[in-house]
């Protein structure tokens, strides 16, 4: 089960996402974020309701980071759980993309 | 009681979902701390599917459990499936976690994850099933 909010608010997107991003509801969510990863788009994916992610949810960041950076987008993910962070922490993405504590700090960390 | 289940999943990536469903369901009833579930909901998604991708698909008596056995401290975990003979965790090498992002290839986190995410994790094949142990203590 996977629930996502969009707010749209010039080019800051923000994603609210809640239920869980695994094999099964990553689709949806590739879908849902894919139309924001394009040109100077600040989008930011809350986390907080998320209750872990698994390989298939990363890979979609991923390829979601890797677009942005072409277009000169950025990236922030914010409120993650201590599951989904120690995901994140394993697969070393931790390191290379943007996380914050929260919605204010991931505004902030945009710009 | 020993609070052993065993779970038959159908060959299918809705089954996947519905067992994570039955799996938060079980470790509710048997106290399973937070941490531990998370890590494993998180390990079935990797191993049910690749078992359903790749080793079962269009076979005609495919079987796929899995067996959950509490144990105090820790949970232990089985995946049994009479698919080809198949080690996932020795399919392929640990990703590069140093590159950046336009660096970083899509694929190969999976088994990393179930390595990492489980304190065991073994394979052995018996009676031509694939049987694959994970265990995890609890957090304290």
């Amino acid at each position: 089960m996977l629930n996502i909010r969009t707010d749209k608010q010039e080019s800051l997107v923000i994603l609210q996402l809640e239920g869980r991003l695994d094999t099964t509801t990553s689709p949806q969510f590739d879908q849902a974020i894919q139309p924001h990863a394009e040109g100077a788009t600040r989008l930011l994916i809350d986390l907080a309701k998320v209750q872990y992610v698994s390989s298939a949810g990363l890979r979609v960041f991923l390829m979601t980071a890797k677009k942005l950076q072409k277009t000169g987008g950025s990236l922030v993910i914010c409120a993650m759980s201590p599951a989904v962070r120690e995901v994140f922490d394993i697969a070393g993405f931790s390191r290379m993309l943007r996380i914050e504590a929260d919605q204010a700090a991931g505004r902030t960390a945009l710009g | 009681m020993s609070g052993e289940q065993t779970f038959a999943i159908d060959i299918s990536r809705h089954a996947v979902s519905a067992f994570a469903d039955a799996f938060a369901r079980w470790a509710s009833v048997h106290a399973i701390p937070e941490t531990s579930v998370r890590a494993f909901q998180v390990v079935f998604d990797e191993l049910l599917t690749n078992a359903i991708d790749y080793a079962l698909q269009g076979k005609a008596d495919a079987l796929l459990q899995v067996v959950l056995r509490p144990d105090g401290q820790a949970l232990d975990a089985w995946i049994i499936d009479n698919g080809p003979a198949f080690d996932p965790l020795h399919e392929a090498a640990t990703p590069d976690l140093e590159l950046s992002v336009e660096d970083r290839p899509i694929g190969g986190l999976g088994i990393h994850l179930v390595k990492s995410l489980m304190d065991c994790a073994d394979y052995r094949r018996s009676e031509g099933r694939n049987l694959l142990h994970l265990s995890k203590r609890h957090a304290d």
